[in-house]
């Protein structure tokens, strides 16, 4: 619902600028379209191809590792006036997810017990955001081109599969997590500062850096990715246990990215 | 002789017969119908051959040379330097080319190098449009010589005498021997001081102790080229009186009072300075320490003994012609009024046409040139921003006068006076468009005094209004404690002002004609709406008014609704504050081309009409348009002068409107560009805080590795017919002044020109 209310708001904001404001864009060019990459890189935890030398992720295999997770993709910007851009992009980015998990598993003549689960998904997901970017005139910008500060709104699907599991208390067991092909859903709005450089009147090359707060705040537990409450229904647990390491992962990893961006003007 | 220099030869030749041919018809300068100096020809090859390709000459000449490395470097930046700030002189403007008074003025040289054919092809003399009483030299050979000087010369010896001696600069190279010594003088005081601050008075004292030699060996070796000629030495130590009293005007004629009264007027006798300060009684005392030049009546005596000696006799004070003297000495004294009003020294133009109205005293010019004085002073008396600097205290002779009317009148007063003057003019010329717009002008300035032509009575007793509101009787004696002695005298003087009603009488002449009547209306009329429309933009509703407007300003720029513009001189300057000289020459130079390439560019793609008007891009055959700039340029500066005092007549305004028409144009934009790059500061800072916080590792090392710039943008548009401006930029950014940038500003600010303004 908040995230319906600021789309319709960023909407109408956008659509008020461009009915009211002379826009110039880049010698009257204000279309953009560029590739971008953005990289977040952590000190710590799992990326997607990162899940420890012997094959299991830890901190004391990787001490002071700097991982880095990317996202890649296409993002289009519309001049609306002489200080604003707005532009929408789309993503496709990769990453690891670590998190415990049960199963449950027999044991002879008595109840079923719980087996406890540390599982590595393999997470790739799409993002798309929708922005907008404020040049600062009085430093000399004119959009698209110069330093500005960015305000947008991102929502991100990760699709997830356990890729490997370790057993760390109770039984092997064979019964599935039920998270086998997980989804979740992260909403993130994300400050951004950078810097438009237009090379020889075509091309549009921009660098920032983004930091990205993340929305859905009771989901998320930055500092224990596994304490969810553990209910006994194993199937709920594990989602709510997946769908919380999923969103804090992406928070916590995403919360300050380097942007880079390369494109054409296109119009 | 090689083959471009064998052409330059032929050019040189052609263009000074062409003058020669030329001068008769150019010469006769009417003085009844008298209008301004202008060049005309061929440009000369020095004005538009770029700065950069002649340094590059002089460095080529240098490499032939075996001097020591320190000393080559010295003389490459003597060379650069040079090159660069004497074409900013050439192509300013005020170098005449082509004109009577430079032809003369070769001529003269001819006859002073007339032993010496060789070295007369290192020289070009022009004459310079300045006030001042002075001439100099440059290495390469060219001499200035300007209108203020000329002005006040005797004969022509006394003129050939001093280009002998500013020859004697250029063959001596003094130009470059004071910049040597100069280095040197620093370099040793630097040394000096290594213990201690060395002193600039020091170093400037050393400075000018060498300049002196050089100017008394000019003075000599001057004298020395000046004895081979013709000219006879009777009297001509009298140049030194030239210099000696260069402060004064060019003759001393008693300012009398009908000078502005006729008729019923009279000048109040407030205003009229009974005893003038005699010639000398005030001079300021030079300290001649300080001097570059040595003491006058030292060179005088000088010369006397150096005459005694030399066994020259006869000979002529005219070689030439004594009537192309005075024709040529009489157009600079005409150019005077003008040169004056431009930098709004109202009491010397005064008194400097009215010196030439003895001889001439129906001049339309002249006369002009005093309504255009009075209506300028009147401007600014009425403008309560501005505060005149008092100077008659230290005027002598007849045009302290002149400077005390000026000085002490009242700003009604003033404006009446304007207005009186103006009109009779208006009346001889009505078709005058200059004085036409005056005089509307000056009615509307009325309206803040009188509102009604009743107040222009010697009976009358209407409450005209006062020059300052009086106050409440109490609430001046509860002021009176507060006040100092400062406020009362100021105060007391005010009273004086306000009593004198010279004024009242002033329209006696035309007051009942019906054009005066229509005109006076008129005035009242537009000023009442000027009053109501300032009261409102002070009201609640106005103060609001202004801020929507400011806030959509900020929005969407200024929409002037002007689809063509004239763009003069686009001004580029590239300044590295890391070297020893910040001023970059070459890079400047190109970076005009450059931007000038930019503009044009942009322009295009903004669908904005603009014509360039640049020196640097004229050929030889566009004298024409060298005159535009001239123009131009002087109202650009006339107008930066007058900030915001809304003077609607330039100095020159019919010339003015003459180059908008040509072009089709009433807006001209002035813009320019100034880059500077400055020392890195906080580069260790952020590299620091990349390595404690790797992330921002990339943002750290790119922004200790990124150079300082600074870079100043304006850009300004003028609308030259109605004296209003626009300034649509005027940024200061910390950015390098990439091709980018500039195309991205000049297209906003094209647009900003181009785009129609919202209706209201």
């Amino acid at each position: 619902m908040l995230m319906h209310k600021s789309l319709l708001a960023g909407f109408f904001t956008a659509c008020y600028f461009v009915l009211s404001a002379q826009t110039p864009g880049y010698l009257g060019k204000k279309l953009s379209v560029q590739a971008e990459i953005n990289s977040f890189f952590t000190r710590k935890g799992p990326t997607a191809n990162n899940n420890g030398e012997n094959g299991w992720y830890s901190d004391q295999e990787t001490p002071g590792a700097i991982g880095m997770n990317w996202r890649a993709g296409l993002s289009v910007g519309y001049v609306i006036s002489r200080r604003h851009q707005l532009y929408v992009s789309g993503d496709y980015l990769r990453t690891g997810i670590i998190h415990y998990a049960y199963a449950p598993y027999q044991i002879p003549f008595s109840d079923p017990e719980l087996a406890e689960y540390s599982v590595f998904h393999e997470a790739s997901g799409y993002s798309g955001a929708i922005g907008v970017r404020f040049f600062k005139t009085q430093a000399g910008a004119l959009a698209p081109m110069g330093f500005y500060n960015g305000l947008a709104l991102q929502a991100t699907r990760l699709n997830a599969n356990i890729t490997r599991k370790a057993l760390q208390s109770g039984e092997v067991s064979a019964t599935p997590f039920g998270i086998e092909n997980a989804s979740a859903l992260s909403l993130a709005a994300n400050y951004e500062i950078g810097s438009n450089i237009i090379i020889r009147d075509k091309v549009l090359l921009t660098l920032g850096a983004r930091l990205n707060i993340p929305l859905r705040l009771r989901k998320l537990d930055l500092f224990d990715e596994s304490s969810a409450e553990v209910t006994g229904d194993y199937l709920a647990d594990n989602k709510t246990l997946f769908e919380r390491a999923a969103i804090t992962r992406m928070a916590y990893l995403s919360v300050f990215s380097i942007h880079v961006g390369v494109g054409l003007l296109a119009h | 002789m090689t083959q471009p220099a064998f052409t330059i030869f032929i050019m040189k030749t052609i263009f000074i017969l062409a003058l020669m041919l030329g001068f008769t018809s150019v010469f006769a300068q009417n003085f009844d119908n008298y209008t301004p100096l202008t060049c005309s020809g061929k440009i000369p090859d020095e004005f538009t051959t770029p700065s950069t390709k002649k340094y590059k000459s002089e460095i080529k000449k240098l490499e032939k040379n075996k001097i020591k490395k320190r000393e080559r470097r010295e003389r490459e930046q003597f060379a650069l330097e040079s090159s660069f700030v004497i074409d900013d002189l050439l192509q300013s403007g005020l170098v005449l080319f082509g004109d009577p008074i430079s032809a003369y003025l070769n001529e003269v040289a001819a006859r002073v190098v007339a032993a010496d054919p060789s070295f007369k092809k290192k020289v070009s003399i022009y004459a310079l449009r300045s006030t001042a009483v002075n001439a100099f030299a440059t290495d390469r050979g060219t001499i200035f010589v300007t209108l203020g000087l000329l002005a006040q010369l005797e004969n022509e010896a006394q003129l050939a005498y001093i280009l002998s001696h500013e020859m004697t600069h250029v063959q001596e190279g003094h130009a470059l021997n004071l910049f040597l010594e100069a280095k040197e003088i620093r370099r040793n005081a630097d040394k000096v001081a290594v213990y201690g601050k060395s002193k600039f008075d020091e170093k400037l004292l050393s400075k000018n102790r060498y300049s002196k030699q050089l100017e008394s060996e000019a003075d000599n070796k001057g004298l020395e080229r000046f004895l081979r000629t013709g000219y006879t030495t009777d009297d001509l130590a009298s140049v030194f009186d030239v210099l000696e009293y260069a402060y004064l005007p060019f003759d001393e004629i008693v300012f009398e009072r009908n000078f502005f009264e006729s008729g019923t007027y009279h000048l109040p006798d407030d205003y009229w300075l009974k005893d003038v300060a005699a010639i000398g009684s005030y001079r300021q005392q030079q300290d001649s320490l300080k001097s570059t030049h040595p003491d006058v009546s030292k060179r005088r005596e000088e010369m006397v003994s150096r005459l005694k000696q030399s066994a020259k006799s006869g000979g002529t004070k005219f070689l030439v012609s004594e009537e192309r003297f005075n024709q040529a000495r009489k157009m600079a004294r005409f150019e005077l009024p003008d040169m004056f009003l431009h930098k709004s020294l109202t009491a010397e133009a005064i008194y400097i046409a009215h010196l030439l109205l003895q001889e001439y005293p129906d001049n339309a010019y002249l006369q002009k040139c005093v309504a255009k004085a009075l209506y300028l002073q009147a401007k600014y008396k009425n403008d309560r921003d501005y505060t005149l600097r008092s100077s008659w205290a230290e005027t002598e002779g007849e045009s302290q006068r002149v400077q005390f009317i000026m000085d002490t009148i009242s700003a009604r007063e003033n404006t009446v006076l304007g207005l009186r003057y103006a009109w009779q003019q208006h009346l001889r010329h009505p078709d005058d468009k200059e004085l036409t717009a005056m005089t509307k002008d000056l009615f509307v300035e009325l309206g803040q005094y009188s509102a009604s032509l009743s107040d222009f009575s010697e009976n009358a007793v209407t409450a005209a209004p006062a020059e300052q509101p009086e106050k409440e009787e109490k609430e001046v004696k509860k002021t009176e404690k507060k006040r100092s002695k400062y406020d009362k005298i100021k105060e007391t003087r005010k009273k004086t002002e306000t009593e004198t009603n010279g004024w009242r009488t002033a329209f006696e002449d035309f007051k009942h004609s019906d054009d005066f009547k229509t005109a006076f209306d008129e005035g009242q009329k537009i000023y009442a709406k000027n009053k109501q429309h300032a009261d409102y933009l002070a009201s609640k509703k106005g103060v609001a008014e202004t801020r929507k407007r400011l806030r959509d300003i900020s929005k969407h720029g200024y929409r002037l609704g002007v689809n063509k513009v004239l763009v003069v001189n686009p001004f580029y300057l590239k300044l590295d504050a890391r070297k020893e000289n910040a001023i970059q020459y070459i890079q400047s130079e190109s970076g005009q081309v450059r931007l000038s390439d930019i503009i044009g560019d942009v322009a295009k793609k903004a669908e904005l009409k603009i014509t360039q008007l640049d020196v640097a891009a004229l050929n030889e055959g566009q004298a024409d348009k060298f005159n535009d700039i001239r123009v131009l340029n002087e109202w650009f500066s006339e107008q930066l002068a007058y900030d915001k005092l809304p003077v609607t007549q330039g100095v020159n305004q019919a010339q003015v409107n003459a180059v908008a028409d040509k072009y089709g144009v009433d807006h001209v934009l002035y813009t320019g560009v100034i880059s500077l790059r400055e020392k890195k500061k906080g580069a260790i800072f952020s590299f620091a805080l990349g390595v404690l916080y790797p992330p921002l590792l990339p943002l750290a090392i790119y922004s200790a590795a990124r150079p300082d710039y600074d870079m100043l943008y304006y850009a300004v548009v003028f609308n030259v017919k109605e004296g209003t401006f626009q300034t649509i930029k005027y940024d200061y950014f910390n950015l390098r002044d990439s091709d980018t940038l500039l195309k991205s500003h000049y297209y906003d600010t094209f647009l900003q020109i181009k785009a129609k303004p919202a209706k209201r």
